[in-house]
């Protein structure tokens, strides 16, 4: 018999599942995370609390190197490294340099996001235990699921299944993995 | 968010159908993909489609053993059809950034079911616009020393010239929309994972996935990495049509040295953007049957930016003739007049009509709400968006500075082949995306859907 | 597997020949096929192609003298790769003789030069000479003798000769004729003297298409003896122009163009300037130069020389009654004629009729020209007889079949002799005829024997120049295609058997050099081979003047056609057709008309509108009961109800030329070779499509050429060319130590497109053929922009010559991506062949449209010997964009030669191509920081103005404006 992965409650409508977020919080429970079709409003501040400012932050920090990678890479080019007399301009002529800083700029700053996203999402991951139960089948369409973790020190599967029933789950779940 | 859809509702026409349910969408949607034979018109098109897509090849390696003379190209006018579609491609793509970036910002319901079609659209024609240029270099397999690189001899690329950061753009603009792309399907993948039957189909769409779960800490990262990338993708798309109307711009010939060439540009590209992405939306709504996802809703919204790119367009127009006819520089004014008057004056009065007066048809909520109309007017603003380029790609350049050098523009039969050809890679590629990626952004329709559910 | 590999190899020409190709060719676009059609792309495809016969050749070396062939063992002394070394000769046209140096790198023969110490040339080269090493060069030349059919040996041909001679002994000649061109080399002329001694019966024949017979014929009447006329410009303040070569094509055209040109700088010469009269019928040089200019029919032309001869006393007082539209405007120039007495000169062009030049000598003895600025001297030919005249006995006794010997050196009568003639006819009743031929020409394959001739760079001879200065021609390289020369084919008929030129020729000198005791021999001969100049030859002057009976004697004046008359004249590239099968001259754009790879029937504007033609319509003419379908060309300033048709064209065999153009000789009558009546005139409704290069003809506002009269020059100079330099955001980049500029004359340059040529040759410009031409892909890198401005009918010319305008602020140089076209240090505009990738954005940005690009491997198909090309220029690959680099060869050469003596650069040191070719000096090149160098000095004229300054380009090509000098007392149509 695998181990218990977690406790996993499916409800119908994304309210239920915002309620059913709350009270678990209440009950002290912080390991555990819904599952849902598209992101409800509110729900991501009931389970992970506080400001995200990480990804913000990135994409900008990115954006500020890029444009300095970008100006430099042309600064460089046109008069340090091979300075040529093109058409009478100076060999630093900003103006004309200004595009393509711009363009690298955006560049750096979208990549960041994206591989961002991704890491900070710890993806990709093909596997994960919540892929077993029968339950997440719908978490991707029409069905809000949540999945408290056994690593929870305030994990007690009896409480939390009748916290589930309490909050009107349609189904529950032994997540095993 | 509810406020502003509400206020933008109209009575009769729903966002999306209101028997549409989380359930039905997800599994009518991700269907399409999944299916095991396609259906006979996807064939046909693709069919068509891929033949066009081997002319290019053939083309391709005529132009590539015989040399650039194959076309019609000339001194004076250097460029022709190459460039003028590149414009021409890299504008249509431009649409589809608008649409999905720009009113991702100003939250607009309707553009939820569209800005997959709109980017699945954008990313079959980059690829035609990066193909141009290279096709129509002298050595085009040199091309790639126009990448920032070192090489043997120490040199560089020349930053100064328009030509150098259009490539960059290009490039950026590609690798941006690829990723821009990826964040917004990822969450639909999983859907289509989810539902897929048959193994191969899992491990498939499985890896595309990535393992998305769509738990709330990965909704919270993708809905604020997309939200910037949005904020990012709008004035990044609006640079890039801005870099290409440099190329002009930058130009030292009469009609193209003016400074209006980066707004007339991203006007032209709102206008044929929305044009193409409305022909597609009306093809798939019939195609795949969505029309309950795709609503006359969504047609009427694009007919509207459609009919405002076209009045912006028109501005742009008058500003083409008040340019040269106000100014005191005699060449622009000969060549402005040749464009009116000269042997490019044809396409240069069909292209008016077709861009500017005909979308007029648009202010009439009849006429929004007449698909076959809407087809054929969008058809004609693309055909109109060409021949603008044609007119002042060739005319500027055949009316130079140097009235000894005057010339003309005679199209090859291999020209005409380039043209087909792209349009047959464009066709190719949307149809894989039809076939193999949902067409619609499901994620963003369900809010929708409950949306409209909430009372 | 070889199937698909060649259809993937397949070249668009073979394409073009493909059915399906041709349909889609309809559909598609109907120009292209014109372009296919119009001219087999394969034949000039394989120009010069004879990649063999070359590689054998080049293995042994085209040793300048073979006398001496050196091993390659050890280096030859002198020959330096890399390093240009000379070879003084002469090229010789209708038998005028024009001093050339010839430049060899590594032994091998790649550039003509003008020769300075030559009278005729003074430096200048022309088209036609520049293009002479092209045709040294072309494997289509004659390379196989054959004899009844049968391909022979020499020794075959000398074995046939002697018996020929044995027999001809026998009966002291009788029926041995000779037919050449005009012959001035002294040795051959000695040795149809010798002939003449050994053969008194033999008679020598001359005929040239193009000859002078009527300036002959009027020399006859005016001064009772066969005359040369020489001018001199330097002292003529009034020319006066009758459809005049003065500066175009008359003998010593270079040197007469030189000091016209000199006479014509007011910015240069204190003010002073020359004024020119025009008057003729079809466009000409001088005319375009004119201050004052006359487009006349050839009847009026006439009317009003005799109008003119009246009024200045030089014909009876009637003639200055009459009065024709023209009165005032004769009048007028006839009062500023008179005015400058001695300082005047009036010409006429070989292709006026007698009573034209008899006018002329008259008008000129009035004004006091003779000694003065027409000088007369003993013929230079060495027998000055009317060629028409002199062929037509000779046909004449073909028929009659008193000719059974006839040895044809150097003349192609079968197919530029007048058609009424029947040449060819003639020459079938010739048993044994032999045609010394540097092509397989019409004549040569008519004849019996067919020899292969050397072309001039290859053999020994001497030749006279249009003042009767000798030069010695000395080989340039043994026989490419082993010819002979006419002196070993007379050599063997003198029975000195099959002795090689270089003998004879030094044998004839030795003998000479004692009688005119010119000293030690050995020295003579050397400094004069050297030299490209026999010391003091030139004809003295003769005094005589004008016996007054001649304007008199007179014919009755010509009548006014009834209908349109056409004109024959010469072609300025193909010239009388010998020159038809050279690319260079083919594709080089004609002065007024801009056209290549064709002649077209040239007919005013108004006379187009009235019969309802266009350029490029065929129309079917008919002349002397002969119908010729031919294209028309619309040219400004033709006179009206005349049809030039240039001559020269459309030759029936021999090598590239064959069939490109019509062939005007069809018409040509003995009687009157230059005018004849054109029956019927009828358009086919077909149509032509001519390649000429320019777009517009006409300024369209642009401030391209300046233009003011010489009293505004005088009074205040600074009016003609506004000097506002447009402010610059960025600082000037500083040249310190040199920056090379240009100066170009508007008022020197004459159209006569001798630059262009010098520049193609010397920076392995490729010749793309028709179509391409047509497909606006011309490679020239410099071109003579020729503008109009006035009415149609009698429009203002200007020429400009347009290289690159090497701009400081180069706005080509800012738009390449790569790097491959940049500024140097001393402010060339360089090209980078090998880093361009051919974006082509360079030549949008070009506001001058001065580069060029090789859409196809141009240099390539040219398939030219590789020892052709020049090796100081690298050649062009496919896809690379190309443009005039103010000759960065010479430059860095000279630099080098300066730096290894270790001294600065001389001013003039550096000398452009089209600079040294240019026989007017309009061209000046140099370092612009040095304030005492010349261009420095033009440049500091008040009438230095650079093109389209408003764009702030900042070329460092820079011209001067365009003075006039026109007759206050003629109103209005100045020019």
């Amino acid at each position: 018999m695998k181990e218990l992965f977690g406790l996993m409650a499916v409800f119908a409508t994304p309210d239920a599942v915002k309620r059913a977020a709350a009270s678990l919080r209440d009950s002290g429970l912080r390991r555990f995370e819904a599952y849902t079709p598209y992101p409800i409003e509110g729900l991501d501040h009931i389970i992970h609390p506080g400001p995200q400012l990480f990804l913000p932050l990135l994409m900008f920090a990115a954006a500020v190197l890029g444009a300095a990678w970008g100006y430099w890479i042309q600064y460089w080019d046109e008069a340090l490294n091979y300075p040529l007399n093109v058409g009478g301009r100076p060999y630093n002529s900003w103006p004309a340099f200004v595009v393509a800083t711009f363009e690298f700029m955006l560049l750096a700053s979208v990549a960041a996001g994206f591989f961002g996203l991704l890491a900070k999402s710890k993806l990709p991951k093909l596997y994960h235990p919540v892929f077993e139960a029968d339950a997440f089948e719908r978490a991707s369409r029409d069905r809000f699921v949540i999945c408290v973790e056994a690593s929870d020190p305030a994990f007690d599967p009896a409480s939390v299944r009748s916290a589930f029933e309490r909050l009107g789950a349609e189904t529950i779940e032994e997540v095993r993995a | 968010m509810s406020t502003t859809l509400q206020s933008e509702l109209p009575a009769e026409a729903p966002v999306v159908g209101p028997d549409v349910t989380l359930t039905s969408l997800s599994e009518e949607v991700s269907s399409r993909v999944l299916m095991d034979r396609a259906p006979r018109w996807w064939w046909i098109g693709f069919g068509c489609s891929f033949l066009l897509f081997i002319a290019l090849l053939v083309q391709m390696g005529w132009l590539f053993v015989n040399g650039i003379g194959v076309w019609g190209v000339a001194i004076p006018v250097a460029w022709a059809f190459a460039i003028l579609e590149y414009v021409w491609w890299i504008a249509l793509a431009s649409g589809g950034t608008i649409v999905s970036a720009l009113f991702f910002l100003t939250r607009s319901p309707w553009r939820s079911a569209t800005n997959r079609i709109a980017e699945s659209m954008l990313l079959s024609a980059a690829p035609c616009a990066g193909l141009m240029p290279i096709m129509h270099l002298g050595r085009p397999g040199l091309f790639y020393w126009l990448f920032p690189y070192s090489n043997v001899m120490g040199v560089w690329p020349q930053a100064r010239s328009p030509l150098w950061w259009d490539f960059i753009c290009l490039l950026c603009y590609i690798l941006m929309s690829i990723m821009y792309y990826y964040a917004g399907i990822l969450p639909d993948l999983a859907t289509v994972r989810d539902l897929a039957q048959t193994r191969a189909k899992r491990i498939f769409y499985g890896i595309l996935a990535l393992g998305w779960r769509g738990s709330t800490a990965e909704w919270q990262n993708q809905r604020i990495v997309y939200a910037i990338m949005s904020a990012i993708m709008a004035p990044m798309v609006i640079s890039v049509h801005s870099v290409v109307g440099l190329d002009y711009a930058g130009g030292l010939t009469p009609g193209w040295h003016d400074t209006q060439f980066p707004p007339y540009f991203f006007f032209g590209a709102v206008v044929s953007g929305t044009a193409v992405i409305m022909m597609l939306t009306i093809l798939v709504r019939w195609g795949y049957g969505l029309q309950n996802v795709l609503t006359e809703y969504h047609l009427n919204a694009m007919a509207k930016v459609m009919l405002v790119g076209s009045l912006l367009l028109a501005y742009a127009y008058v500003w083409e003739a008040f340019g040269p006819l106000y100014g005191s520089d005699v060449a622009a004014k000969t060549e402005f007049y040749q464009r009116m008057f000269g042997f490019t004056s044809p396409v240069f009065w069909s292209e008016k009509v077709l861009t500017v007066v005909v979308p007029q048809l648009l202010w009439f909520p009849v006429v929004r709400r007449n698909q076959p109309l809407l087809v054929m007017i969008s058809a004609g603003v693309i055909l109109g968006m060409w021949q603008e380029r044609y007119v002042f790609t060739i005319s500027s350049l055949a009316h130079n500075y140097m009235p000894s050098y005057w010339g003309h523009f005679y199209p090859t039969a291999w020209d005409w082949t380039a043209l087909a050809g792209t349009i047959g890679l464009f066709l190719t590629m949307f149809f894989l995306f039809l076939r193999f990626a949902p067409i619609v952004s499901i994620a963003e329709v369900r809010e929708i859907v409950e949306e409209e559910r909430a009372p | 597997m070889t199937q698909p590999a060649r259809t993937y190899w397949r070249s668009l020409e073979e394409l073009a020949e493909m059915p399906e190709f041709a349909a889609l060719v309809e559909r598609e676009l109907p120009r292209f096929r014109d372009v296919v059609n119009a001219f087999d792309r394969r034949r000039f495809l394989q120009l010069m192609a004879a990649s063999m016969a070359l590689g054998g050749l080049s293995a042994c070396g085209t040793e300048p003298n073979p006398r001496q062939l050196v091993p390659y063992v050890q280096e030859p002394a002198n020959v330096i790769p890399g390093r240009n070394r000379y070879y003084a000769t002469a090229t010789t046209q209708d038998g005028y003789a024009t001093g050339v140096l010839i430049a060899h790198q590594m032994a091998r023969p790649i550039k003509v030069e003008g020769n300075p110490d030559h009278p005729a040339s003074l430096g200048g080269a022309s088209a036609i000479m520049q293009a002479s090493i092209l045709e040294f060069y072309d494997p289509r030349r004659a390379q196989t003798l054959v004899g009844g059919g049968e391909i022979a040996t020499w020794e075959g041909f000398v074995a046939a000769l002697h018996d020929r001679r044995n027999a001809l002994l026998s009966r002291k000649g009788d029926g041995l004729r000779v037919l050449t061109g005009a012959v001035t080399s002294p040795f051959l002329a000695a040795q149809l003297a010798r002939l003449q001694q050994q053969f008194p019966a033999m008679r020598w024949h001359q005929w040239q298409p193009l000859h002078r017979d009527n300036e002959l014929a009027a020399a006859q009447s005016s001064f009772g003896r066969p005359v040369g006329r020489t001018f001199d410009l330097s002292a003529a303040d009034r020319i006066f122009g009758i459809e005049s070569d003065l500066i175009a094509a008359t003998p010593g055209w270079l040197a007469y163009a030189r000091a016209f040109a000199a006479k014509r700088r007011p910015a240069e010469t204190g003010g002073e300037m020359s004024r020119a009269y025009a008057i003729e019928s079809t466009p000409t040089l001088l005319g375009a130069k004119a201050d004052h200019r006359l487009g006349l029919r050839p009847d009026e032309i006439e009317a009003s020389l005799r109008y003119l001869a009246g009024l200045l006393g030089a014909g009876p007082q009637e003639w200055a009654q009459q009065d024709n539209a023209q009165a005032a405007w004769l009048k007028a120039a006839a009062d500023d004629l008179a005015q400058h007495k001695g300082n005047a000169l009036v010409h006429a062009g070989r292709e006026q009729s007698a009573t034209v030049h008899v006018l002329v000598d008259a008008i000129n003895g009035a004004l006091g020209a003779f000694g003065k600025t027409v000088r007369l001297v003993a013929p230079v030919e060495a027998s000055a007889g009317a060629k028409a005249q002199s062929l037509s006995e000779l046909v004449g006794d073909m028929r009659s079949g008193k000719v059974d010997t006839l040895l044809v050196l150097g003349a192609n009568p079968v197919y530029d002799a007048p058609a009424d003639l029947d040449f060819a006819a003639a020459l079938r009743r010739v048993p044994f005829s032999v045609s010394l031929a540097l092509y397989d020409d019409e004549t040569a394959l008519a004849s019996t024997w067919r020899l292969p001739a050397a072309h001039e760079y290859e053999i020994w001879s001497d030749a006279r120049a249009f003042d009767g200065t000798i030069t010695i021609q000395q080989p340039q390289a043994r026989p490419l295609y082993g010819g002979h020369s006419a002196h070993q084919v007379l050599g063997i008929l003198l029975g000195g058997g099959s002795g090689d030129d270089h003998t004879l020729l030094r044998e004839y000198w030795q003998q000479r050099a004692q009688q005119e005791n010119r000293g030690d021999f050995a020295a003579f001969w050397h400094d004069a081979v050297r030299g490209g100049v026999v010391p003091n030859t030139a004809e003295p002057p003769i005094s005589a003047t004008p016996r007054g009976d001649a304007v008199t004697g007179l014919p009755s004046p010509m009548a006014p056609a009834n209908g349109i008359r056409a004109l024959f004249r010469p072609d300025e590239g193909t010239w009388d057709g010998r020159y038809a099968h050279n690319p260079w001259l083919l594709e080089m754009p004609r002065t007024f008309t801009r056209l290549t790879w064709d002649n077209a029937a040239l007919i005013a504007p108004g006379t187009a509108k009235r019969l309802g033609l266009a350029t490029h319509d065929l129309v079917e003419i008919s002349v002397n009961e002969v119908k010729l379908t031919v294209p028309v060309y619309v040219l400004p300033g033709q006179a009206p109800d005349c049809m030039t048709l240039p001559l020269g064209w459309g030759r029936a065999a021999g090598g590239l030329g064959a069939g490109v153009g019509f062939d005007v000789y069809r018409l040509r009558r003995a009687a009157d070779p230059w005018i004849a009546e054109i029956a019927s005139v009828r358009k086919t409704g077909e149509v032509d499509r001519l390649a000429t290069i320019q777009g517009q003809d006409r300024v369209l506002g642009r401030d391209l050429v300046r233009e003011a009269t010489l009293e505004t020059f005088k009074n205040d100079p600074g009016s003609i060319v506004k000097k506002e330099k447009p402010a610059s955001l960025y600082p000037p980049f500083e040249y310190p130590d040199r920056a090379w500029a240009m100066a170009i004359d508007l008022n020197s340059c004459i159209g006569c497109q001798a630059c262009t040529i010098a520049c193609q040759a010397e920076n392995n410009v490729p010749v793309v053929g028709k179509d391409q031409v047509l497909a606006e892909r011309i490679m020239h890198w410099l071109r003579i922009d020729r503008y109009y401005s006035g009415p149609p009918e009698a429009p203002t010319v200007a020429f400009e010559p347009m290289p690159c305008m090497h701009c400081e602020n180069a706005p080509c140089e800012v738009v390449c991506p790569v790097h491959a076209t940049v500024h140097d240090h001393e402010g060339l505009n360089v090209m980078v062949y090998n880093r361009c990738v051919g974006t082509r954005f360079c030549s949008n940005n070009c506001p001058y449209k001065v580069r060029r690009f090789n859409f196809y491997p141009y240099t390539s198909q040219n398939n030219r010997p590789a020892q052709s090309w020049n090796p100081q220029v690298s050649v062009r690959d496919r896809g690379v964009m190309e443009k005039c680099t103010y000759c960065i060869q010479r430059i860095r050469t000279t630099q080098i030669a300066a730096n290894r003596d270790d001294r600065p650069l001389r001013d003039g040191e550096v000398v452009t191509a089209c600079q040294q070719s240019c026989p007017t000096q309009a061209i000046i090149f140099g370092d612009r920081n040095d304030r005492e160098s010349a261009v420095a000095k033009r440049k500091a004229t008040p009438i230095d103005f650079v093109l389209l300054e408003e764009l702030n380009t900042r070329p460092r090509t820079s011209y001067s404006a365009l003075i006039r000098n026109p007759n206050p007392a003629i109103k209005g149509n100045q020019s």
